[in-house]
């Protein structure tokens, strides 16, 4: 069983599909079940995707009585992908002064850095985003890019 | 028909001829005989097995396609504005 980590802007794209990134991403976790990836995400990115999409809710005038009921219906559709595992950040003191190591060596946002700390930690070495930041991590395979085209 | 060359260690090779004469049967028909059987067994529980299987992974792609989208919301942002937005909540949150 392979894991691949998702970052929150896959899961924007999947559930929007006014975004020009929606067919992209749904290719995406389509490839990813097909090829027996378990899709994986931490309660980073699911507050990244909350904030996410409270505000294309807000920006796209749904009344605020609903805003709530939207984000709920969203979150659970996400919750129900098949085999979807929710990862926690690791507990000891210790690994949390890693984050700004991998700060420094990555020259990567703090959010970023925890979000590697985290994949590192459940040793998963497969990860699904949009974001350029990674591109050190990927360059030195830490983790190895996933989209459509590596899957198909 | 297909040869296939197996090797036996040379108790099972004496068990076997001595087999093989009672029965008045050669070495490679008893084999043939006495695999049949299991092997169409293994078989059909290997394909089912298979096929629950792909079963699976079709169900799990239809999922798949009925989670998508059901949302509406304009072409939104792209990711390096997504990024701009989440540093700037992180700057809300400063004192």
């Amino acid at each position: 069983m392979k894991k691949c980590y998702l970052d929150s802007n896959i899961l924007i794209y999947y559930k929007n599909q006014d975004s020009p990134f929606h067919s992209q991403t749904k290719t995406l976790i389509t490839h990813l079940i097909i090829n027996d990836f378990y899709p994986t995400i931490s309660p980073l990115v699911i507050g990244e995707f909350i904030h996410q999409f409270r505000l294309l809710l807000i920006n796209n005038k749904t009344k605020s009585s609903t805003v709530f009921i939207n984000l709920t219906t969203a979150l659970k559709q996400i919750f129900s992908l098949p085999h979807l595992e929710i990862i926690n950040p690791p507990k000891s003191l210790q690994s949390q002064l890693k984050t700004i190591a991998l700060m420094e060596k990555f020259s990567l946002r703090p959010r970023d850095a925890y979000h590697l700390l985290t994949m590192k930690h459940h040793q998963i070495k497969y990860f699904a985003t949009f974001d350029q930041d990674f591109k050190k991590v990927f360059k030195q395979k830490i983790l190895s890019p996933i989209d459509a085209q590596t899957l198909h | 028909m297909q040869v296939l060359p197996i090797k036996l260690p040379d108790d099972l090779y004496q068990d076997l001829k001595t087999i093989s004469q009672a029965t008045n049967l050669s070495m490679a028909e008893f084999i043939r005989q006495s695999i049949d059987k299991p092997l169409k067994t293994q078989l059909k529980a290997t394909q089912s097995k298979q096929q629950k299987y792909q079963n699976k992974i079709k169900a799990n792609l239809k999922k798949v396609e009925k989670l998508a989208g059901g949302f509406n919301l304009g072409s939104g942002l792209n990711p390096s504005q997504m990024n701009q937005n989440y540093d700037k909540m992180y700057e809300e949150m400063l004192p």
